[in-house]
């Protein structure tokens, strides 16, 4: 999993900022990532 | 990890509701700690906010009836000794002596408080102290700022990155800071 922070620090924080809902977030791709991750353990 | 610190809605009695953007944006799932410096003032915001993360802690505020929450809590998140504190019991109001002398006599890294509804964060001492203001933009009768704030930290061992959110009509303008526990 890419680590959001580095991902966004390059980025403005109006668009790098944890909550943000814009796909192209860093973090909103984190958590779509670490649920799919989750789910992945579950099913295996 | 992700915590979301905010206070002073005074639902029912000044705002009907957070911001629709404000819940648009505080998603179940992303935070892991909630610190709310009272005046909520009903059961229901302690709900809403229970439903965005297990871990909500809460202080009383002077308009909180409902619940027994405590005047002070001190909270651990990772290398931070977190004080939470609603800050209408510290006189001056927000007055930055006052506010390091609780922070002193609870013996934290970092001061959390509330009541001003104005948005503060600032270093004092190497101490830390935030104000997370108002999150639904109520009336204070002691400052004419009533914009809707609420502040997001990001912990990473000894430092933290804080995000401000703030509501400017229809827009939510995202402020970035960060410290750093100093070593004793």
């Amino acid at each position: 999993l890419q680590d959001p922070r580095e991902a966004g620090a390059q980025l403005n924080t109006s668009a790098a900022h944890p909550l943000a809902l814009e796909r192209e977030s860093p973090w909103a791709q984190y958590f779509e990532r670490a649920d799919l991750e989750r789910d992945i353990d579950l099913d295996v | 990890v992700l915590v979301l610190i905010l206070g002073d809605l005074h639902i029912p009695h000044r705002a009907h509701d957070l911001p629709a953007k404000f819940k648009s944006l505080l998603v179940p799932g992303k935070i892991q700690h909630i610190l709310c410096t009272g005046n909520m003032c009903t059961r229901e915001v302690y709900d809403y906010l229970k439903s965005l993360a297990s871990d909500v802690h809460v202080v009383k505020g002077d308009f909180d009836e409902v619940g027994s929450w405590p005047e002070t809590k001190v909270i651990q998140i990772q290398q931070f000794k977190i004080g939470l504190c609603h800050g209408h019991q510290i006189v001056p109001w927000g007055d930055t002596e006052a506010l390091a002398m609780l922070q002193r006599q609870m013996d934290v890294d970092m001061l959390v408080s509330g009541h001003t509804h104005k948005f503060g964060a600032f270093e004092y001492n190497n101490k830390f102290f935030i104000n997370p203001g108002t999150a639904t933009g109520a009336y204070s009768a002691i400052t004419s700022d009533a914009t809707a704030r609420f502040v997001l930290m990001d912990v990473q061992g000894d430092a933290v990155v804080t995000y401000v959110y703030e509501l400017h009509g229809d827009d939510v303008k995202v402020d970035k800071m960060e410290f750093k526990k100093k070593k004793q």
